[in-house]
């Protein structure tokens, strides 16, 4: 039995019911308008909005506002004083409180009958079995690994028979990210259009300062304090702890050094702010480009779930530093994307016997196909498996970690032989065959 | 400012500093209707740190309210709409101060003409035309400036309406360096005389600053050259292998700082130029004739307008900064502290200029303080004036065949023709609950009013005004919270005076996910 503010045929949706009740020639080809997509919008629709923070936050209140009842929301962080320019569901009150609960409860008290579920773990904590029960994931994520790790879920949950994708596997995702005043929007129908991991090519990795112009020809102040950060803080250990950059003890250590450093070298302009701003790597935000990309995707959320209109194609860039710039384009698919192609990963490579594992790991980081964080190896050699080298659990790394300086070949591997390769773009292993590129002597 | 306050607005100092989050702070905004529209820009300004709020708003809550608007607690209906709406804003950020008025804005005008004076941004939501025609005179008059917002079914229309709107930090991309090697000042010219690149061995030569390589090899040219810089593209191609040669001395070819100075060499033959938009600043009335009315931008650009002129040979103040350059630390210091002492010398001057003025103009000197004076030197390049244009002479002004994507461009006469619409027959179109088609042919013959009123000859297919029945003026929450974004941010570009605003008018639509911006 509905409560009163559920019932889907309240007055209070005349806006909505509009466009859904009314037909017109812009719509999608296959939309029937219908007093039942309401019905399903707030009774059944089940979205899940991944992040609660600047953007989290404008998609609940979107959403909640756009008839959505059934909403979950995922965030591992807690609240902090400087979100609170933008992130509007939390107060001074709520610091050092989990994100996503804060914001669902918020949601929920405001809007009767919404009912937000608040996640707060991590995205990894959860498999295929919480994401496939969503009808459409949103993302409002900070983070290029954690944008591509959903990516690799939801493609994880096509089926294909005989080469033919079973529709009802397709999840699709809507995705949006902001910078200060830049922002963009897209919409990934897996299986159909461009993924994540198409276009990678699209997050430009992060500038940094070579090492040798900070450690011996400083000359902008922020040379010196990434000296005191990088160089400094590790050799002197001074709060026998990682560096935070909320920390204002930690902070003013640094502060002090790099003024001294900066002394050294007759360099001005290290300032308080300044210090901050290196040693957090503050990225500059602001509601208004939050609300606008939010409700961009939350249009393209409610488009997806009544197909009242054909989503975006597929992908919108906005900025307004100066005037409004926007560009909007279809994105193109990878042919042999790694995630979402069907087609299987080869690896050239040149001479197996001199390239070590060290520097096959090296190419599957640095490499702007792959571009991974900590991949671990395995593979099969002689029907038994064999783990190449894994970091990231302790005992396996210190087992492996010698295998880093052989040579493809002394580790048994061949022309043709498959690895496994897991890492945290992605939650699929991703299975990619070596590719001996033969020298006239081995022909011999 | 404390430091809870920073702390607070920390991500957006990050973009307009403090003296921005300042000139926010020393704002007043007013909202007219508060719907969805209104309160959600309302929301990022006070989220942002506004001074303080002021909703005008004469309506009641009804059902359809809860619908789409954020900002309005249970249990409300009939309720004055202005006070709940202030109530549940003003408690997102305790720093903002607010207050409403449940009267429509045409009585308040009427008993209180002076109204809008106190205020330096109102925001309209959705305003009918009369509404409009009556709002816009009054601020355009006083060069208040008004941004509009309406959001209508899938598609939403932001215009600013503004007389004379100025900006010192316009936050440039890519802005050019003003090394002004065609005119080098006094000290870098003797840094320059005393610079022996010949004499210098491998290790010396490594620590030598990319502008130091161009103007040593500059030098060489201009003695050759009869004074002449580069001119032709055999020429540049001439210089830019001098230094490629004078790089060859390290054995494993070419050392970063050489190939900087090869890849920068342009700056050898660049000139000084003022750039146009600072021009048109120059060249404004407002520049000529001051008085003690006159706002302080054009006391500032008066002042580094005769520096320009009369004290530094047509050449803009110095910026005194620097790019990094790959050299040794004492190299790079020595160069910069040059540009930063001329630059001092620059400000001085433009100084003495601004205080001269003032008190010419019966202002004491202290009027403007020096940070303001150190802003405009260092930002001399980006300055620039906007001329709105008013309400009553859109039609006039719009050259509307050149505006691409020319499908979403088309909903701005729709949306125009609705209003017009609404204006006479008291109604928006398709907002009967039966036949909303009904309206149609009305619309369509308010649409060819309007378009030969504007002197247009565009042709708008029959889709447009059917979809636009079909919307029958609904405010769906999405779109009016990303159009409302956008009329936020523009409103923190006028209210900090800092990076380029809007100009002047923009639609969005969210049916095919794109936007148009344009000048009417």
């Amino acid at each position: 039995m509905m409560t009163e503010a559920q019932e889907p045929s309240q007055k209070r949706w005349a806006h909505l019911r509009k466009i859904l009740e009314r037909p017109g020639p812009f719509c999608h080809p296959e939309f029937e308008p219908s007093p039942e997509i309401m019905d399903f919008i707030v009774t059944s629709c089940k979205i899940l909005v991944v992040g609660a923070g600047g953007l989290g936050c404008e998609l609940l209140k979107d959403l909640a506002l756009m008839g959505f009842k059934q909403i979950h929301v995922i965030d591992m962080d807690t609240i902090d004083l400087s979100n609170l320019n933008r992130q509007f569901l939390f107060r001074q009150k709520d610091i050092g409180q989990s994100k996503a609960k804060v914001a669902a409860e918020f949601i929920n008290r405001r809007i009767p009958g919404c009912q937000v579920t608040p996640h707060f773990c991590k995205i990894q904590d959860y498999d295929e079995g919480f994401y496939r029960s969503f009808h459409i994931i949103v993302c409002g994520l900070d983070s290029i690994v954690a944008r591509r790790w959903i990516n690799g879920m939801i493609m994880s949950l096509l089926c294909y028979e005989d080469g033919v994708l079973d529709n009802s596997t397709i999840i699709p995702l809507v995705d949006g990210g902001t910078e200060g005043f830049k922002g963009n929007a897209r919409v990934i129908v897996p299986g159909n259009s461009a993924c994540v991991e198409c276009t990678l090519d699209l997050y430009p990795p992060q500038v940094t300062y070579p090492l040798c112009t900070i450690a011996n020809t400083p000359r902008l102040p922020e040379h010196c304090i990434e000296y005191v950060k990088v160089v400094m803080w590790p050799k002197e250990n001074p709060f026998n702890a990682a560096l935070d950059g909320d920390d204002t003890q930690h902070v003013g250590w640094i502060y002090e050094k790099s003024l001294e450093r900066a002394a050294q070298f007759n360099i001005t302009g290290v300032t308080y702010r300044l210090v901050q701003g290196v040693v957090k790597n503050i990225i500059p935000a602001v509601a208004s480009t939050n609300a606008v990309i939010a409700g961009v995707c939350a249009t393209e959320v409610f488009k997806i779930a009544t197909s009242c209109c054909l989503p975006l194609n597929n992908y919108m860039v906005f900025n307004d530093v100066d005037g409004i710039y926007t560009y909007t384009y279809t994105a193109e698919r990878k042919d042999n994307c790694v995630v979402c192609s069907q087609v299987p990963q080869t690896l050239l490579i040149p001479d197996a016997t001199k390239m070590k594992l060290k520097d096959l790991i090296q190419t599957l980081c640095e490499d702007e196909t792959y571009q991974m964080k900590n991949p671990g190896l395995t593979t099969t050699v002689g029907g038994k498996n064999k783990t190449l080298y894994i970091s990231t659990i302790k005992s396996i790394e210190e087992r492996t970690r010698d295998n880093l300086n052989k040579s493809l070949v002394e580790l048994g591997l061949k022309d043709g032989s498959e690895i496994m390769v897991a890492d945290a773009t992605t939650p699929m292993t991703l299975v990619f065959c070596l590719k001996f590129q033969s020298s006239d002597v081995e022909m011999n | 400012m404390d430091g809870l306050t920073e702390k607070r607005y920390e991500r957006q100092i990050q973009l307009w500093g403090v003296q921005g989050q300042t000139s926010l702070r020393n704002s007043k905004v007013c909202l007219i209707n508060a719907d969805a529209t209104g309160t959600e820009a309302l929301k990022n300004l006070i989220l942002a740190g506004v001074g303080s709020f002021t909703i005008v708003d004469d309506t009641t809550v009804k059902e359809v309210d809860y619908g789409n608007n954020f900002f309005i607690a249970e249990g409300k209906l009939d309720h004055s709409r202005a006070e709940c709406t202030y109530e549940l804003l003003q408690e997102l950020n305790p720093e903002v101060t607010g207050n409403f008025i449940s009267e429509g804005v045409l009585t308040i005008l009427k008993t209180e003409p002076t109204f809008f004076d106190k205020f330096s941004l109102v925001i309209g939501a959705n305003l009918t035309e009369r509404i409009l025609q009556y709002v816009g005179r009054d601020l355009w008059d006083k060069n208040i400036p008004l941004i509009l917002v309406f959001a209508y079914g899938m598609i939403a229309y932001v215009r600013i309406v503004h007389a004379l709107h100025t900006v010192v930090q316009g936050h440039v991309d890519n802005l050019p360096h003003d090394f002004q090697c065609d005119a080098p000042f006094p000290a870098l010219k003797k840094l320059i005389t005393t610079t022996d690149l010949d004499s210098l061995d491998s290790t010396q030569l490594r620590d030598v600053p990319y502008l130091l390589i161009i103007l040593f090899y500059l030098k060489k040219w201009l003695e050759l050259h009869s004074g002449r810089p580069p001119e032709t593209r055999i020429e540049k191609d001439e210089f830019k292998k001098l230094i490629q040669e004078g790089g060859k001395k390290f054995s494993e070819g070419n050392e970063v700082n050489f190939e900087e100075a090869f890849s920068f060499a342009f700056y050898a033959w660049r000139r000084s130029e003022i750039p146009s938009n600072v021009l048109e600043v120059f060249r404004h009335p407002c520049c000529d004739s001051l008085t003690k009315k006159s706002d302080t931008f054009w006391f500032l650009a008066r002042a580094v307008r005769d520096f320009t002129f009369y004290d530094n040979n047509g050449r803009l103040p110095l910026r005194g900064v620097l790019p990094d350059m790959t050299a040794g630390t004492a190299n790079y210091s020595q160069l910069l502290l040059l540009y930063q002492q001329e630059a001092v010398k620059h400000a001085s001057m433009v100084s003495a200029r601004v205080h001269n003025l003032l008190l010419r103009c019966g202002l004491p000197e202290d009027y403007i303080d020096d940070e303001e004076i150190k802003t405009i030197c260092e930002n001399s390049a980006t300055l620039k004036c906007f001329e709105g244009t008013s309400l009553q002479h859109e039609e006039a002004r719009l050259d509307d065949f050149n505006v691409q994507p020319a499908e979403v461009f088309s909903w701005y006469f729709c949306l125009k023709a609705a209003r017009f619409f609404q204006r006479r027959y008291g109604h928006s179109p398709g907002t009967g609950t039966s036949n909303y088609l009904g309206d149609l042919l009305t619309l369509k013959s308010c649409l060819a009013e309007v378009l030969n009123e504007m002197k247009s000859n565009r042709k708008i297919e029959d889709e447009y005004l059917i979809e636009l029945c079909r919307f029958g003026a609904s405010e769906i929450h999405s779109v009016a919270a990303c159009a409302s974004g956008i009329a936020a941010q523009e409103g923190i570009k006028v209210l900090t005076r800092q990076f380029y605003p809007l100009n002047n008018a923009l639609i969005v639509d969210t049916v095919t996910g794109q936007a148009v911006s344009f000048r009417v």
